[in-house]
């Protein structure tokens, strides 16, 4: 019987201690860096689950090849490029009447970044436009947003909405493709 | 603490110092603190794991030897051993089956073959050999830092003759032992770390990398699993050597063997005779396998009755090897695999030897060469098991090899490695060849440490520049650190 | 003999391992050029007047060659691409092992990055610098998880793998490499005005507070110039891009007021300075080319004299022959830019 117990205590002990395993975290892979050429992520993928823009037919999906989407809008009134540091490329914003489009550069390949609408001209997919309330940013999007102060942000797949309310008016509306560093 | 990591590199610099520069007796001491607080880098609750494996064998293996070995002394002998192996295996088998079940768990470093190491050594205690009676020097044995990641797996009896010390400085064990550590870290990090990519990209997606990339991805994961492996243990044997420590050797150029059984004599040599010395033998001469045989013989016939036991011994043990290295069913189909080869070359072997004796080619070299490609390919199809998710894909993965070939679009490009990668990876196998068939003819002959040194300023620099290491690869773990 | 030996193997092995470290070296000779300016300053002379601190709003507007023409105040730009505060702070401290100028001229523009912009800035910022209890706290500082601390101080870990991709640079510059900066100044000729018709001010922000870490190394700096008997001066440049908020301009005056420091912000100086957009930005409105350049330098070295007891050097033999070689430099290099502009529309002579 004392024998049995013994043998009882060593197994619960074993179990025990194998329960009590302290978890080390794993390193995590680290991201290629460039050496001294321009800055090369990984591959992207349009987000074409997330948020949308659809401006006259045309879907300008965040992190997709900025060239068909931009001809397919149209001519822009100005396109501004802005230099990155220190390496080649440049981050371009078409400028339209009634919104913005930034782009980002990966291997010679522009891909759409930010869309930003200018007045209330425009609404988003969804039907929310500046100028419209808190009320009916929740009665599209709902309640599962980020707040930082006046800054309501939704996210989805790889995307993110993000609204600016000033006194319950909505001020500015923003879409982000969250890029991967 | 990983072997390549900055870290591991100032802790061994460190105990090296320090080792040469306290008095001798208390060298071991110290190795037995560097050890300590090797496994305490990999968490405190690794620590306890250890501690427990090292506190139940030592006070176990005293008692038994307190025991005289009689016939009546026999059961309590036993049930003391058995307590001990149920508690360890118990350990180890609880912890393989989380590492396999959970994605999160992180496996206990090296519990396989610590444990494996010290239940040898109770096995031992208990055929009467005698046990270590002084409680630290045995936990020096059973944590000794460099065997702790991977190996090899020590028998007490060879280890504690050099492991205590007293070790004066000497020169030539200090050369030889630092080219063995850079010749280490030249086949991990210049070959292994730099075709891995490769392998990873090839067993993803057996779909697009099906027909002839499928052997690819074999012959690749050999060179890469080979060249890290014994990159680790010539790591752990040098850094012995460097201690004036002498630690077994664990592989004898396993791809020139001509058939399995000599495979698995030159591969992971002590992990073999572990099975052999500790499993298989007591297995295939117990009660119930001798009744097997018997009931065997009755029902079959002599030849049968011959054969069954050791064939059946094969599978377990080759069943319990598989699970040895997880509990997967890959793992489980890779040992199976090797078991069921072993027992078709042994029921081969009567028509080979009618074939050599109508033929005569035996001992030539052409075919000695045919022997060895075909072993490198079976050997290379059945660790196949390892490399893919699961047991199927792993058929289907044969099987695209004949249905869908893929041999238009090959390309060695696309896969990771670039051009120079591979280029400084073949050139690295070449190295390797070369090197062990230079060094197998200067077995005997000793390099002076001069030209040891000359060797390691070589070597340092190679691994500097063309090692796979640094920002943007991943994590320099071992292959088999995972075991 | 053995001595001698070991003494030779270990030499040998030395040697090639420092070659190794100099050809893998990115050499920033045909681009990203701003790897060179942390490590040019150390060959420049160590008696500069007034010191300018920041990233490309400090080495692409100002002109230390014309505030040498216009006014004999020597200085040097110790700025950087993506150059962070903290960056800032520890060049800045690094700079002051070498020299104690009258003036140091911070850009704030970088006061908004509180968060590291990634590898590739931290090594072109820092690598340059000269091994230093300084360098060690600055790449301590800046290095983000995933590096390796070691290899800023031993790069052939972090470049070994250039083997692969070695170019005619790597050779041609293995001894020497040339000048891309003037006085720290990296000049650019070109004009591409900017279109105020689609000018957009910057998109709200939920949040305009400048972050803390900014702050801390404001503070450090603060301290630091005072230690030393230096006057810092805050400066925005008048750059229309990146967009800088009112409300972080409100934070740096407040600043700069609660510790009676002159912040200028030459935005709102612009057409007092004469600073013409349609003709002195070569990226329209992100960086000034050398004629905006020579024009902020112009009106900032009147307000540097206005305020501070700068010394003309104009009249020191030794500093004026010295210049007086950095100006043929510098016009040279005008001229050949000028000259590739009229020709082919874009600039090839960025280095001397």
């Amino acid at each position: 019987m004392k024998k049995c117990l013994l043998l009882l205590i060593y197994i619960f002990a074993a179990v025990t201690f194998a329960a009590c395993e302290k978890k080390e975290t794993p390193v995590p892979d680290a991201s290629p860096a460039p050496t001294t050429a321009a800055i090369t992520a990984a591959p992207v993928i349009p987000a074409e689950d997330g948020f949308v823009y659809v401006h006259n037919g045309v879907r300008v999906v965040l992190g997709a090849p900025a060239a068909d989407i931009i001809a397919g809008l149209g001519e822009p009134r100005s396109v501004r490029e802005e230099p990155s540091c220190a390496f080649d490329g440049f981050d371009r914003t078409y400028i339209y009447t009634d919104f913005y489009v930034e782009t980002f550069p990966i291997d010679d390949i522009d891909y759409i970044s930010i869309i930003n609408f200018r007045n209330d001209n425009v609404r988003t997919a969804e039907g929310l436009y500046i100028g419209a309330y808190t009320e009916d940013m929740t009665a599209v999007y709902g309640e599962s947003y980020n707040r930082e102060q006046g800054m309501y942000t939704y996210e989805k797949s790889g995307t993110q909405l993000a609204i600016l309310i000033d006194d319950g008016v909505i001020v500015q509306i923003t879409y982000y493709f969250m890029i991967l560093d | 603490m990983n072997f390549a990591s900055y870290g591991f590199a100032a802790f061994l610099a460190v105990t090296v110092v320090l080792y040469y520069s306290v008095l001798r007796r208390f060298q071991w001491q110290l190795l037995l603190a560097a050890s300590v607080v090797f496994y305490a880098f990999s968490g405190w609750g690794n620590l306890v794991f250890i501690s427990v494996t090292v506190v139940t064998t030592y006070i176990t293996g005293v008692k038994i030897q307190g025991i005289p070995k009689t016939g009546e002394n026999k059961p309590k002998r036993r049930r003391l051993l058995i307590c001990c192996m149920v508690l360890n295996f118990g350990i180890l088998a609880v912890v393989k089956f989380l590492d396999a079940a959970a994605p999160n768990f992180v496996l206990t470093l090296g519990i396989s073959f610590y444990t494996f190491q010290t239940m040898g050594y109770i096995i031992d205690c208990y055929r009467g050999k005698e046990a270590e009676r002084r409680f630290f020097r045995f936990a020096l044995f059973a944590m000794f830092f460099p065997q702790l990641i991977q190996g090899p797996i020590s028998r007490h009896g060879d280890l504690s003759a050099t492991l205590y010390g007293p070790h004066k400085f000497n020169p030539q064990n200090f050369a030889e032992g630092a080219t063995r550590v850079l010749w280490g870290f030249f086949k991990k990090l210049v070959i292994a770390d730099r075709l891995l990519p490769a392998v990873g990209t090839l067993t993803e997606d057996p779909q697009a990398f099906g027909g002839v990339y499928v052997l690819l991805a074999i012959f690749l994961y050999a060179i890469t699993l080979y060249a890290d492996f014994t990159g680790g243990i010539d790591i752990t044997i040098g850094i012995a050597r460097g201690l004036g420590i002498r630690v077994k050797e664990n592989f004898d150029m396993p791809f020139y063997s001509k058939n399995i059984a000599e495979y698995w004599r030159r591969w992971h040599i002590t992990m073999g005779t572990w099975f052999k010395d500790y499993l298989f033998y007591p297995i295939s001469t117990s009660k119930p396998m001798l009744r097997f045989m018997k009931f065997v013989k009755r029902t079959c016939g002599d030849y049968a009755g011959r054969r069954a036991p050791v064939y059946a011994c094969t599978l377990i043990l080759w069943f319990l090897t598989g699970l040895w290295h997880g509990m997967t069913w890959n793992f489980v189909a890779w040992g199976l695999a090797n078991g069921i080869a072993i027992i078709i070359s042994q029921e081969l072997t009567p028509l080979y030897n009618r074939f050599h004796r109508r033929f005569g080619l035996k001992g030539t070299r052409g075919w000695n060469a045919f022997e060895v490609f075909r072993m490198f390919w079976i050997m290379n199809f059945i660790r196949s098991f390892d490399i893919y998710e699961g047991v199927g894909e792993t058929f289907k993965a044969w099987g695209s090899i004949v249905a869908r070939p893929n041999i238009s679009g090959f390309s060695l490009l696309g896969l990771g490695p670039d051009t120079a990668d591979y280029v400084v990876a073949a050139i690295g196998v070449a190295m390797m060849i070369l090197t062990g068939v230079v060094m197998r003819r200067m077995k005997t002959k000793e390099i002076p440490p001069f030209r040891h040194f000359a060797i390691c300023a070589g070597l340092a620099f190679v691994i500097v520049v063309f090692g796979a290491y640094g920002f943007g690869y991943d994590a320099t773990s071992f292959i088999y650190n995972q075991f | 003999m053995k001595f001698v030996k070991i003494a030779l193997l270990i030499l040998i092995t030395a040697f090639f391992f420092v070659a190794a470290d100099r050809l893998l070296m990115p050499k920033y000779m045909s681009q990203s050029h701003e790897g060179r300016l942390t490590r040019e300053y150390y060959s420049s002379e160590k008696n500069h007047s007034v010191i300018f601190i920041g990233d490309c709003e400090a080495h692409e507007n100002i002109s230390p060659a014309e505030l040498w023409r216009t006014y004999g105040i020597t200085s040097y730009i110790r700025g950087g691409a993506q150059q962070l505060i903290w960056h800032s702070y520890y060049l800045l401290e690094d700079t002051l092992r070498y020299e104690t100028p009258d003036v140091v001229v911070l850009s704030v523009m970088a006061m908004q990055y509180g968060e590291p912009r990634g590898e590739e800035y931290n090594r072109l910022n820092l690598e340059g610098m000269r091994f230093s209890p300084t360098k060690i706290r600055a790449v301590r500082a800046s290095v983000l998880p995933e590096e390796d601390t070691l290899s800023y101080f031993l790069p052939i870990l972090r470049y070994h793998e250039r083997w692969k991709e070695l170019n005619r640079d790597d050779f041609n510059y293995f001894f020497r490499r040339k000048n891309v900066a003037h006085n720290g100044y990296m000049m650019r000729s070109g004009v591409m005005a900017v279109d105020f018709e689609n000018f957009i001010p910057g998109r709200r922000l939920a949040d305009y507070s400048l972050p803390d870490i900014c702050w801390e190394y404001l503070d450090k700096a603060r301290e630091l110039c005072a230690e030393k008997g230096i006057e810092l001066v805050l400066v925005k440049a008048p750059t229309i891009y990146p967009y800088w908020y009112r409300e972080w301009d409100d934070q740096i005056a407040a600043y700069a007021d609660r510790h009676g420091l002159l912040y200028v912000n030459l935005l709102e100086l612009a057409d007092e300075a004469g600073i013409d957009y349609s003709i002195h930005s070569y990226n329209a409105g992100f960086h000034f080319n050398v004629q905006g350049a020579e024009t902020i330098a112009r009106f900032f070295g009147g307000i540097l004299t206005d305020n501070f007891n700068l010394p003309d050097m104009r009249g020191d033999d030794q500093t004026a022959a010295v210049w007086e070689r950095k100006l043929e430099a510098y016009d040279a290099m005008k001229a050949a830019q000028e000259r590739e502009i009229a020709e082919t529309g874009r600039i090839r002579t960025l280095t001397y």
